[in-house]
C-alpha cells in the first residue's frame, strides 16, 4: 500500500515538474541592451553587434530588435518569451522585409518587419496584398475570382526599421478569402465541397532615391527558425496599373 | 465539427448528423437487447468505433459530396484480433460501425434536400441577410472613391436579377489581356465584408461589387452567383470607358 502511494505521489510530482518546465510563465521585464548584444554575438559567429537600433515590443511575448553590426550590416533579431525567459529565436544579418507570424494561424498576429540600410538609399517600401484574378469552370459551374491588389506604402526616413501589423482591410479580405478556400465542415460527412483556386500573398517593391537599385548585396544569412518568412519582390510587370481616363 | 456561438452554422447539417448518430445508437441498442450472451458495454462501443474505420471514396450525389465506405478495414482488424475469441459477439457491432457511414450518407442527403428547400439558393438575401456591420473595401487600384451606403445597397438588392454567369472567362480576358477592353482594371473592384448570411444556412459568402455598382458577385465554395440590378447598389460616378 505504501509503495503504491509513493509511486502515485512520485508520478504526480514528475507531472507537475514537467508541466512547470514547459510553462512559459508571465513575461518578465524586457532584457537590457547589454544582454541582448551578448546573446546575438553568442548565437552567431559572423555577427558582432555595434549598436541596437531599437527594442520594439510587438505583444506581451514578442520583441523585435533591429541592430547594426561592426561591419555596418543592418540586421534584425527576433525574441520570444518562452519557458520563463526571453529567448533569441532568430537573427538575420540584413533587414530585408519579412513577415513574422507571431501566431501562425491568425493573420491579425502577422507583422511585417524590415530594417533598411541607409547605404541602399531606399526611399519607400511598398507592400502589396495580392491575389491573382482567376476564372474557371468546375462541376458545371462558372467561377470568377476578382484580382486583389492593395498597397501599403511605408516611407523610409529617419526611422529606417519597422514592425507593422497587417492593416484591418487586409485582414478582412484574407478572412473572406480563407472562407472560400476551405470546404465547409471538414467533418466526416461534408455537405459541400470545392474550393477557390487562388490565394492571397504578400510582396513588396523597394523604391530607391535616384530611382536605381544599388549594387548587389553580399551574402545573406540567418540563424534560427521561427515563423519568419521572406517577402518576395514584386516586378512592376506583375502589377496592374489602370489606364488613366482621358 | 465545432460548435461556436456567433459563427454561422449549417443548422440542418447539424440536425442531420445528430439524427445519424441517433439511428446508429438505436441500432446498437436493438442489437444489444436481442442478444442472449451480453457483450461488455465499452467493448461493444469500441468494436463499433473500430468498425467505422474503412477505406472510402468521395461521391457526388445531387450536387452533394458524400463519403462512401468501401473496404471494411476496421472489421478485418477486429476479426484478426478476436477470431479465436469473442468474434461472434462483437462481429455485429463492427459491421454496425461500418454501415453507419451509409446511415450518415442517407441523413446527409436528406439534410441537403431539406437545405435546398429551406434556403433559396438563387435569392441573394440568403447570402446577404444582415448588412448591419458590413463594410466596403476597395480591392484594386481601378476602384473609384466611393462611400458605403447600407440603405442604397439594400434597396438595390431588392431588384437584383439572377444572371447565368457564363461570361466569367470573358471577364478574365477583358482585364488580363493587353488589348482587352478592361485591361488593367478589375471588373469587381469592391468587396463587401462583414455581411451575414441567413440564420442557420451555414453560408459564409464573399461579396464583390461590379465597377458600375450594379452587379453583385456572390461566392460560396460550391458555386458563384452573379446578379445584376437596374438600381446601383453603390454610388459610383460612372466614367465612360472606351470600347
Amino acid at each position: 500500500m505504501k509503495i503504491k502511494a509513493f509511486i502515485f505521489i512520485a508520478i504526480g510530482l514528475l507531472a507537475a515538474a514537467y508541466w512547470y518546465s514547459q510553462w512559459d510563465g508571465t513575461p518578465g521585464p524586457l532584457p537590457d541592451k547589454q544582454s541582448i548584444i551578448h546573446a546575438i554575438d553568442r548565437m552567431s559567429n559572423e555577427i558582432k553587434v555595434k549598436q541596437l537600433a531599437a527594442i520594439e515590443q510587438l505583444d506581451s511575448r514578442h520583441i523585435f530588435v533591429p541592430f547594426i553590426s561592426l561591419y555596418g550590416e543592418h540586421g534584425m533579431s527576433f525574441w520570444k518569451w518562452e519557458q520563463k525567459e526571453w529567448k533569441l529565436i532568430r537573427i538575420d544579418n540584413n533587414g530585408m522585409p519579412h513577415i513574422w507570424k507571431l501566431d501562425g494561424k491568425d493573420p491579425a498576429k502577422h507583422v511585417v518587419v524590415y530594417h533598411a540600410d541607409p547605404k541602399d538609399e531606399i526611399e519607400k517600401l511598398t507592400f502589396y496584398l495580392l491575389r491573382n484574378r482567376n476564372a474557371y469552370f468546375h462541376s458545371g459551374q462558372y467561377f470568377y475570382v476578382p484580382r486583389v491588389q492593395l498597397e501599403l506604402p511605408i516611407s523610409i526616413g529617419e526611422k529606417n526599421y519597422g514592425a507593422i501589423p497587417f492593416p484591418e482591410e487586409w485582414l478582412q479580405l484574407m478572412e473572406s478569402d480563407r472562407k472560400q478556400s476551405q470546404p465547409l465542415g471538414n467533418a466526416m460527412h461534408s455537405m459541400f465541397s470545392g474550393q477557390q483556386r487562388s490565394t492571397m500573398y504578400v510582396g513588396y517593391q523597394p523604391h530607391y532615391r535616384g530611382g536605381r537599385a544599388p549594387e548587389g548585396r553580399g551574402s545573406y544569412s540567418k540563424s534560427g527558425g521561427a515563423d519568419v518568412t521572406f517577402i518576395p519582390i514584386i516586378n512592376e510587370s506583375e502589377l496592374e496599373r489602370p489606364r488613366p481616363f482621358p | 465539427m465545432s460548435l461556436q456561438l456567433g459563427s454561422p452554422q449549417n443548422v440542418i447539417l447539424i440536425i442531420a448528423t445528430v439524427l445519424g448518430w441517433g439511428v446508429v445508437f438505436y441500432w446498437i441498442l436493438r442489437q444489444y437487447r436481442g442478444m442472449k450472451e451480453k457483450p461488455v458495454i465499452w467493448k461493444m462501443l469500441f468494436a463499433t468505433l473500430v468498425g467505422i474505420f474503412s477505406a472510402s471514396g468521395n461521391f457526388t450525389i445531387m450536387s452533394t459530396t458524400v463519403k462512401l465506405s468501401i473496404l471494411p478495414l476496421g472489421v478485418w482488424v477486429l476479426y484478426f484480433f478476436l477470431r479465436n475469441g469473442s468474434w461472434s459477439i462483437y462481429r455485429k457491432f463492427a459491421w454496425i460501425g461500418f454501415f453507419s457511414s451509409y446511415i450518415f450518407v442517407a441523413t446527409t442527403l436528406l439534410g441537403s434536400l431539406l437545405h435546398h428547400v429551406v434556403y433559396d439558393k438563387s435569392d441573394p438575401f440568403t447570402y446577404v441577410a444582415d448588412t448591419g456591420k458590413a463594410q466596403l473595401v476597395s480591392i484594386h487600384p481601378s476602384a473609384s472613391d466611393v462611400t458605403w451606403d447600407q440603405h442604397a445597397f439594400q434597396d438595390g438588392m431588392r431588384v437584383l436579377e439572377f444572371q447565368q454567369s457564363r461570361d466569367t472567362l470573358n471577364w478574365y480576358y477583358e482585364s488580363a489581356v493587353e488589348n482587352g477592353v478592361n485591361y488593367g482594371n478589375e471588373r469587381f473592384p469592391y468587396a463587401v465584408v462583414g455581411a451575414k448570411s441567413r440564420w442557420g444556412s451555414g453560408y459564409e459568402a464573399s461579396l464583390y461589387l461590379e465597377y458600375d455598382g450594379k452587379g453583385l458577385l456572390i461566392q460560396t465554395p460550391e458555386r458563384h452567383y452573379y446578379f445584376r440590378s437596374e438600381e446601383p447598389l453603390l454610388d459610383v460616378e460612372v466614367t465612360i470607358r472606351e470600347d
